[in-house]
């Protein structure tokens, strides 16, 4: 629902009085100044014994590749309003993780020291209670797009303001290979990724009836070859506070920029952390604490029968030529892993 | 001269030779198409005698004159005779060398074509077939006298010479269209040889203060032959005026205010008056002449692009506008999303621009007022009109119930779009449908010479629907009854009753659980009563009082359908009133110096029911740091603002044709719209103002210089002007302004300021008329928050969204002929300001865009270039069916104006900046308009 309230502005681009009047958009050449290198803050904590993560980067010249600098080095520490305090580790390049317990109903807050000296705190974030998560389910459209939906019970809500819900989503599909010599075992991998279609799903629970059931469409992907065996979504459903759906709603906002007549005009969206020496530093990014669901959704090649799906190596005993090297060595593909998870 | 013979005298001899007419015709025709121009212009004879002095005449004048007194005929092409004025006196001078003289340097040659009538043409073209040509299209009425040179006689008389009254007496009356009755309101009453007049007011009274004498004056109007009176006046005196529609008025084809030079006459500067002729002779989108989208052709009016709702008046927003259509407010003046306004030009008598002096009688908005004033039906006979184009047709009817006492206008139009939108390719669009209407309904009543009644109705409606997806509907409805009483000739009295509505919905229908129907608008009633009081042409004075009240809506959010899972929700909106009481007066004190004064005091009170948050006075102003709330009951005060609007204009007038003016004003706003889209979107909010959110201000001044040359055949404007305003509305980043019921902490109150110049120069009349107009105009705001969270950039000043610093506007008219007429119009502009993205950052798995301070770029320029043909035959004497064809072609050589910048990430990941052009292709267009 936050999609169809705050996604207004897709509609003169969408709309038919400009595609009537030949509306259009054209690449043009207008050259950005880059003058801003500020700090990103990139973190999340759960109700769980961790890892949590916080990921340091800077913000990086437009126009090229999503590799961010990172920022290694760093201190960070995790305080709660019960006194106790955990330090992270840098475990990657600006990737700091926390081992350690956290529970709903605490507050937390995250300490950053810079190797400059420079000093971050956000402000604090109470864990809020999780929202059990009913179902996941996924619909193809019989040509190329398959939707992927997480249901719950509103019945399950309180009747307060919220509870604000946030998915993530990621897909681990199954991948084959053909038969490529007596001495190639042939091997079934499992690949990690990330849908890359830049959606903030979210929901504020307040605005669903009670006694109801409420779909939420969470991811859409294009069906290709990698789902010509099984695949599954992993929908990961957060409890967010209204200060961090906030947050995030906006971010949504910007992801949605189509330049239309109805487009917000856009702006840079401040978060939660602030420079304790410098107020008036702008710093990007967010912390927040968020218990979260787990639900999984699992597709196989014959769901999407229609489009005439093949894996991408081929059905059994019918390989495809010329086949990719990936199909004899399928760990070539990035994330890929041959570990079966558990849930499989 | 010997070979001289005139053309009668010709063919009468050859006839004794030739006795076939056949073989007479053909010979004729042969001899003409080759006959000497000078001996066929010199062969006229004549002996009328021709004495009178033309001094300050244009040739056409003359030649009127000439025709009348002399009981001849001439036959020519006005669109051919020269516009200059002739110095010319005769006494006793034979007719065809008084002709001689006039024509004298001009091209153009005479020539007899039978006894009475005489062709005027130009040397070269001056054949027997051409001679033809004319006396044929004077005879069918395609061509005509011009309206300004077209007028009725008639005599008055008042007393005798000789009485003992010496002091000054007063003719009076009124002024009426002679066809439909309606009263004329701005014609001018000039009395020759004196530097006297006076216009007429909205009920078309007019008075003159003069000595006992005879004279002789004239009364004009655009559209309108002229009217000469001799007046003999040696007691009062009180006439009922009538003037005739011009059969065919050339004064109509070029953009020119009411009176010819009231820019430099009149006191006020920075007012405009569009005729709605001029208005359907303009290049248009899709051919449909339009009262809102002519206005960005005058200097200081724009608008951020095409499909964008309401216009931008000297560097102010678009809510700062107030837009009146027979005194209701009208608040949403878009059809199709902005692509046409709402205004249906069949109903429309006048469109007023203020954007300068600003009279006291108007007030609840800063920067400009729009007055769009409705016809009367026709009090003398039943008539309908229509027209057809690719988007919508028309059709109005009119005609008296009563005659001369009781008429009704009904005009409508209708959308149907869809057609084209299933000439699109994406199925999405075939399966969408956008569709409007309107309805205007007028009904008048004179009661007697004193009383006159009106009751006007009107109703929009739009319904815009994408696919299955998401949709808009929005509707107003205004109703106005008004009275206008005459208590003498020299006070009248006004009053006016207004209720209206604004409601509109954005739906989701096929959102599954999320389908949804969001619901807002608000309900207006308005009473006004005013007097107006002119003892003299030297002296006016008016004043009045009115109370507006406005009942914002419920914001109401609705599942779509049994599917939907959306609670239903309520937000309740604000409600207010607003009293204002005000007078101005208009003092003449000699030709040169004259000033223009208004007082209003306005007073405005937000009224419950209504739940108001408080905040902590030492925190940011955001939910968190809500610290209580309070309950108001229905009815009472929960915060009032108040003040005294002075209004003032001054003009200096150098000679007849040249004049400055000054003026002052003092504005406030008590009603916002809160929009933070680049264009407005139907389902904004209206808001009042509350303790969070006080009035808009401005304080504006304005100076201007004005001439005419060659009296009023060229008009040259400059005029400058500088605001300094408060209270205007901002946002912080990136707000939720839909259902949010603490809606004061998104937005800012911004400090702003806006100043620039125009320059424009008029041709009124010739072939060749039209108006070129550049404005400078710049507009930024500040917020001044105690907070960083409630300023934007770091409460420096930055531009507006709607500035743009340089715009040029050129609409030029070629008269081809008395019917058919070339217009062009080209528009450039500054692009819009808009906020640049500076660099990337990730952040949940997401790429996000990193924004500069607000406004820091600018989009590249807009510029455009229109052209239309039309063949117009409305305007001939005949009463029966009469049509007209325009053929435009919008937006000529293909330009791509981009709309706005953005960026997105292309299909290899990487950041691309793109432009969107709402129109980017030529759009040819054909209009049918028809009148019987």
């Amino acid at each position: 629902m936050q999609r169809s309230l705050f996604f207004i502005k897709m509609i003169c681009y969408l709309m038919p009085m400009a595609a009537l009047l030949q509306a259009c958009v054209d690449p043009i050449e207008f050259n950005p100044r880059f003058e801003d290198d500020l700090l990103v803050v990139d973190g999340k904590i759960n109700a769980s014994a961790g890892p949590h993560t916080v990921k340091l980067t800077r913000t990086a010249v437009l126009g090229r590749s999503a590799n961010f600098p990172t920022v290694s080095g760093a201190t960070l520490t995790l305080s709660d309003n019960q006194g106790q305090s955990f330090s992270f580790v840098e475990t990657g390049q600006g990737v700091y993780q926390l081992w350690a317990t956290c529970y709903e109903g605490i507050a937390y807050k995250l300490r950053i020291q810079l190797d400059n000296g420079q000093v971050y705190e956000s402000s604090p974030e109470v864990m809020q209670p999780a929202l059990p998560a009913d179902s996941a389910f996924f619909r193809f459209d019989g040509e190329k797009t398959i939707s992927v939906y997480a249901r719950f019970k509103t019945s399950d809500l309180p009747a307060i303001k919220g509870p604000y819900y946030k998915w993530r989503v990621d897909n681990v599909y199954q991948m084959s290979e053909v038969y490529c010599g007596p001495l190639d075992p042939t091997l079934t991998c499992f690949v990690y990724r990330t849908p890359s279609n830049q959606s903030l799903p979210l929901a504020d629970g307040s605005r669903l009836e009670r006694n109801t059931a409420y779909d939420a469409l969470v991811n859409t992907s294009l069906v290709d070859k990698t789902f010509g065996e099984a695949s599954y979504f992993n929908i990961y459903q957060e409890s967010l506070t209204a200060e961090a759906f906030n947050y995030w709603t906006k971010i949504g906002l910007l992801l949605s920029q189509r330049g239309s007549l109805f487009d917000a005009p856009p702006g840079s969206v401040r978060g939660n952390i602030f420079n304790i020496q410098n107020p008036n530093e702008l710093v990007l990014g967010y912390f927040y604490a968020a218990p979260e669901d787990t639900l999984r959704v699992k597709t196989i090649g014959s769901d999407f029968i229609d489009a005439f799906i093949l894996p991408v190596c081929g059905a059994p005993g019918f390989p495809p030529y010329p086949f990719g090297l990936e199909c004899c060595d399928c760990l070539r593909v990035p994330n890929s892993t041959l570990e079966r998870p558990s849930y499989w | 001269m010997k070979c001289s013979q005139n053309l009668t005298t010709l063919t009468t001899r050859r006839m004794n030779f030739l006795k076939k007419p056949i073989v007479l015709g053909f010979i004729t025709l042969l001899l003409l198409a080759a006959w000497p121009i000078d001996t066929f212009a010199q062969s006229a004879t004549g002996s009328s005698a021709v004495t009178g002095d033309f001094r300050g005449l244009k040739i056409i004048e003359v030649l009127a004159f000439l025709q009348k007194k002399n009981q001849l005929v001439f036959y020519f092409d006005p669109a051919e005779m020269p516009a200059y004025e002739v110095n010319l006196q005769f006494r006793e001078k034979p007719l065809f060398e008084a002709l001689a003289d006039l024509l004298s340097g001009t091209g153009i040659a005479y020539a007899q074509l039978a006894p009475g009538e005489i062709v005027l043409a130009k040397r070269d073209l001056l054949t027997r077939a051409h001679a033809e040509s004319l006396r044929n299209g004077w005879k069918s009425g395609a061509l005509t006298w011009p309206s300004q040179v077209t007028q009725k006689e008639i005599s008055l008389s008042y007393g005798k010479p000789g009485g003992s009254n010496n002091g000054k007496l007063s003719f009076s009356g009124a002024i009426f269209d002679a066809q439909s009755g309606e009263p004329i309101a701005g014609a001018t009453l000039l009395v020759r040889g004196a530097a006297q007049g006076v216009a007429s007011n909205a009920e078309g009274r007019f008075a003159l203060s003069l000595a006992p004498a005879n004279y002789v004056l004239e009364v004009q109007f655009i559209g309108y032959e002229n009217l000469v009176i001799q007046l003999q006046l040696f007691t009062n005196g009180e006439s009922r005026l009538e003037l005739s529609p011009a059969a065919f008025n050339l004064a109509e084809v070029t953009i020119r205010a009411k009176a010819d030079d009231s820019n430099v006459r009149s006191t006020q500067a920075g007012v405009e008056n569009l005729s709605v002729k001029t208005i359907r002779q303009l290049p248009s989108l899709l051919g449909e002449a339009d009262i809102l989208k002519s206005l960005e052709t005058l200097p200081g009016v724009s608008s951020v692009g095409e499909g964008a709702a309401g216009v931008n008046v000297r560097g102010g927003n678009i809510d700062q506008n107030l837009i009146l259509q027979d005194g209701a407010p009208v608040f949403n003046s878009a059809h199709a999303l902005g692509f046409f306004s709402a205004f249906n030009p069949d109903v429309v008598e006048s469109v007023s621009l203020y954007k300068g002096s600003i009279p006291a009688q108007f007030g609840g908005r800063v920067s400009s007022v729009v007055d769009v004033q409705l016809r009367d039906g026709n009090f003398q006979r039943w008539s309908c009109a229509g027209g057809l184009g690719l988007a919508y047709g028309r059709l109005s009817v009119e005609g008296p119930l009563l005659r001369d006492r009781l008429s009704v206008l009904v005009g409508g139009r209708l959308s149907y779009s869809d057609w084209m939108l299933n000439l699109v390719r994406q199925p999405e669009v075939r399966r969408s449908s956008l569709s409007f209407h309107d309805l205007t309904v007028k009904i008048s009543q004179r009661i007697n010479k004193r009383h006159f009644l009106s009751l006007s109705a009107f109703q929009s409606g739009d319904y815009f629907r994408y696919a299955n997806e998401f949709g808009y509907a929005w509707q107003s409805r205004n109703v106005t009854g008004s009275w206008n009483f005459l208590v003498n000739d020299k006070f009248s009295t006004a009053f006016k009753a207004i209720a209206g509505s604004y409601s509109s919905e954005l739906f989701e229908p096929s959102g599954g659980g999320d389908a949804f129907s969001l619901r807002n608008g608000l309900s207006h009633l308005t009473a006004k009563g005013s007097l107006f009081y002119q003892p003299s042409s030297k002296y006016q004075f008016n004043a009045g009082i009115e109370w507006n009240r406005y009942k914002m809506a419920p914001e109401e959010l609705l599942p779509y359908n049994d599917r939907s899972v959306i609670a239903p929700q309520l937000i309740l909106k604000d409600q207010g009133d607003e009293w204002a009481a005000f007078a101005g007066t208009e003092v003449n004190f000699s030709a040169r110096w004259a000033i223009s004064a208004g007082l209003r005091y306005a007073r405005y009170r937000q009224l419950g029911p209504r739940q108001v948050f408080q905040y902590d006075p030492l925190l940011p102003r955001i939910p968190q740091n809500t610290i209580d709330t309070v309950q108001f009951g229905s009815g009472d005060l929960i915060h009032a603002f108040d003040g005294l609007e002075p209004r003032f204009s001054i003009k200096y007038q150098l000679d007849a044709e040249r004049s400055f003016k000054f003026s002052y004003n003092r504005l406030r706003q008590f009603l916002h719209l809160i929009s933070n889209t680049a264009a407005a979107t139907p389902v904004d909010l209206w808001q009042l103002s509350t303790q969070y959110l006080p009035p808009q201000a401005a304080h504006t001044f304005s100076l201007g210089y004005f001439q005419n040359f060659k009296q009023t055949l060229w008009q040259f404007a400059f005029e400058t002007y500088y605001k300094k305003l408060s209270g205007l509305v901002t946002y912080k980043e990136l707000p939720k302004l839909l259902l949010n019921e603490q809606l004061e902490t998104t937005l800012l109150a911004a400090n702003g300021k806006a100043y620039g110049f125009e320059l424009s120069v008029r041709k009124t009349s010739g072939k060749w008329s039209g108006q070129l107009a550049y404005t400078f105009s710049r507009s930024f705001l500040r917020t001044d928050g105690p907070f960083p969270l409630e300023n934007i950039n770091e409460a420096k000043w930055f531009p507006a969204n709607f500035d743009q610093p340089h715009q040029l506007n050129l609409v030029l008219r070629r008269q081809l002929s008395p019917i058919h007429s070339f217009t062009l119009n080209f528009t450039f502009r500054s692009g819009r300001p808009f906020t640049i993205p500076t660099a990337n950052y990730g952040v949940g798995g997401v790429v996000v865009t990193h924004y500069s301070p607000r406004n820091e770029g600018r989009i590249p320029a807009y510029h455009r270039l229109d052209i239309s043909f039309s063949s117009d035959k409305t305007q001939l004497k005949d009463k029966g069916y009469r049509s007209s064809l325009a053929i435009s072609f919008y937006n000529v050589y293909v330009r791509r104006n981009a709309f706005s910048v953005f960026y997105r990430r292309n299909n290899f990941n990487q950041q691309k900046s793109y432009r969107l052009s709402l129109i980017g292709t030529i759009l040819p267009a054909i209009t049918y308009n028809f009148i019987f």
